[in-house]
């Protein structure tokens, strides 16, 4: 007998509003149909009514988690079409930035894939983990996430060499527990065998639904944008592309695991190589043309397209996240499995999630004030001159305490 | 591969003509006529494994262009196939057959384009809100967005406050 199970679009295991509608057989599923559109904010139409610079703080917040994959996308499309070189040391903080990205987006996923498996363990380590990486992000940027350092033609803002030796202890310090996670990942009985051979997307299956990122490299497919279609410093950086063959959850866990190792690696070399000098180039003007950007993000290949008429604003801009071409292979990877691994599965392509975390509560505990703007830009001022403190050097703070 | 050598494959394996526009070295742009999609979806995606990334719709002047990206992450280029479907005849051949990761793509460019993709299996909405109607198409240029937010109410209210009558103490 077959019957319909509705997941969603407000489930508690997912943060997302998805609706997916598995068709069972007993235990077994038949057949999967996937809805969205639940939360869709109009950001390509929005783009076109917005200047060049002003895009890039939009497309920046087309994520919650992933502020420097797009916008770092949509200037390499920019780019294209006006066939521009960045200054050297820009793409050198593109790369840092984005790698310290992928490092904590890794995080949270490994985080919660030990969540829905109910191996709260894992969640507790990766998380406690993510934590020092995000301040890091915080103390050289000033902000967690969104932190409006892209530009076209550069950065807007250069990062002080002064602050990159935290950055190589807060690794060091996070290195020997990322090869531990690693190893327990290897060795556990449990999560291997809730894990493995569970959800397999066959190296067929990935061509064909053209899946990227993690997703496809833990079936085989050897592609990555970074080294591919090399844009950033990536080409003056010595890395491995993590692949895979056994296209199951675990094989997905395990990249993502070396990958934050890889990332290591890279960051290591990126603050050693870094130079010295200009980080923004003057664009005046964008001609009519057409642009193409990519980008690898944490969850694969991000490309944007744009399309410019010669004015101020762009024509078209269209984006296309990593897991809009990575969620219709449910389709293949989930039918036939059982009702207890679809859940795992269904997150195994890390559909991408909203994280706000910086204020708990907006409203005091005893009474019923409500804090405004003001304040709460206050309080977050307070949390990173307190993260600094507790990184920088002495003598860094008075500088500090001038911004504030 | 360079680009060269693949257009020169591509002259040799398809029968139509298509028109070519090299970018940059790492960006090519072909046209061809709406007839001949899946053809050239054949020779690139089947015989050439290419990767499909994505598919933009774009409303222009002469009807709706849609651009078909295809990746050869080997060779380091992107491909790009546009064809156009003219605004009276807004129908284009569906690719799901040849490529199924072309599913969501297909269905997005009809819900916000209306763009009609002949011979998708599920061919319905899929981003759009429920209160937009079937036949209101957000991206084409002739939608109205301040009538739409006037008719469904999400037009900002605006009220000028009126400026104070500021009086003026003489000094004595």
């Amino acid at each position: 007998m077959r019957s319909i199970i509705p997941i969603g679009p407000f489930h508690p295991l997912q943060d997302e509003p998805e609706n997916f509608l598995l068709t069972v057989e007993g235990e077994t599923v038949v057949d999967i149909d996937v809805n969205i559109g639940y939360i869709h904010k109009g950001i390509e139409l929005l783009a076109q009514q917005k200047t060049y610079d002003q895009t890039v703080f939009l497309v920046e917040r087309i994520c919650g988690i992933c502020s420097i994959t797009h916008t770092v996308c949509f200037c390499n499309a920019v780019e294209d079409l006006l066939k521009v070189e960045i200054p050297e040391r820009a793409k050198y903080i593109r790369t840092i930035l984005g790698e310290i990205e992928r490092i904590h987006s890794h995080l949270l996923w490994m985080g919660l894939a030990g969540h829905f498996i109910g191996y709260n363990t894992v969640f507790m380590w990766t998380w406690k983990y993510r934590e020092p990486i995000l301040d890091m992000m915080e103390y050289l940027t000033g902000n967690r996430q969104s932190c409006g350092m892209l530009k076209v033609g550069g950065v807007r803002r250069n990062l002080e060499d002064s602050r990159f030796p935290a950055l190589l202890k807060t690794l060091s310090e996070m290195e020997p527990k990322i090869k531990m996670l690693a190893e327990a990942v290897q060795d556990d009985p449990v999560l291997k065998a809730r894990l493995e051979g569970v959800g397999v997307l066959t190296k067929k299956d990935a061509i064909d639904y053209c899946v990227v990122g993690p997703t496809a490299r833990a079936s085989g497919v050897d592609i990555d944008v970074r080294r591919d279609d090399p844009y950033a410093a990536y080409p003056y950086l010595d890395w491995n592309v993590i692949v895979l063959n056994g296209g199951d959850v675990y094989s997905k866990f395990l990249v993502r695991v070396l990958e934050v190792l890889e990332a290591i690696k890279i960051l290591r070399q990126a603050v050693k190589q870094i130079p010295k000098g200009d980080f923004l180039l003057e664009i005046k003007e964008i001609p009519p043309g057409e642009g193409i950007g990519r980008y690898e993000a944490p969850r694969g290949e991000d490309i944007h397209y744009v399309r410019s008429n010669g004015t101020n604003f762009p024509e078209r801009l269209k984006v296309r996240a990593p897991s809009f071409i990575n969620i219709p292979s449910f389709t293949a990877s989930c039918i036939g499995q059982q009702i207890a691994d679809v859940t795992i599965t269904l997150a195994a392509v890390d559909p991408c999630y909203s994280c706000t975390e910086r204020m708990i509560s907006a409203r005091d505990l005893s009474g019923n004030k409500k804090y405004s703007q003001k304040d709460l830009l206050e309080i977050s001022h307070q949390k990173t001159l307190e993260i600094s403190r507790n990184l920088a050097r002495p003598a860094d703070l008075p500088k500090l305490k001038k911004y504030l | 591969m360079k680009i060269q050598e693949f257009i020169e494959i591509l002259k040799s394996k398809s029968k139509f003509p298509f028109e070519v526009q090299q970018h940059s070295e790492k960006r090519v742009y072909i046209r061809i006529a709406r007839e001949n999609l899946k053809d050239i979806a054949i020779v690139i995606f089947k015989e050439m494994n290419a990767k499909f990334s994505i598919a933009s719709g774009v409303h222009i002047r002469e009807g709706f262009e849609v651009l078909y990206h295809f990746t050869f992450d080997k060779d380091k280029f992107i491909c790009t196939v546009r064809t156009l479907a003219p605004h009276d005849d807004p129908k284009l051949d569906s690719l799901v057959s040849i490529i199924p990761g072309a599913t969501w793509i297909e269905r997005e460019i009809y819900d916000i384009l209306g763009v009609q993709f002949l011979g998708h299996p599920n061919l319905k909405r899929l981003v759009k809100a429920e209160f937009l109607g079937e036949k209101e198409f957000p991206f084409r240029k002739d939608f109205n967005i301040k009538k739409f937010k006037e008719d469904h109410g999400l037009a900002p209210k605006i009220s000028f406050i009126q400026p104070v009558e500021q009086t003026v103490k003489k000094s004595k």
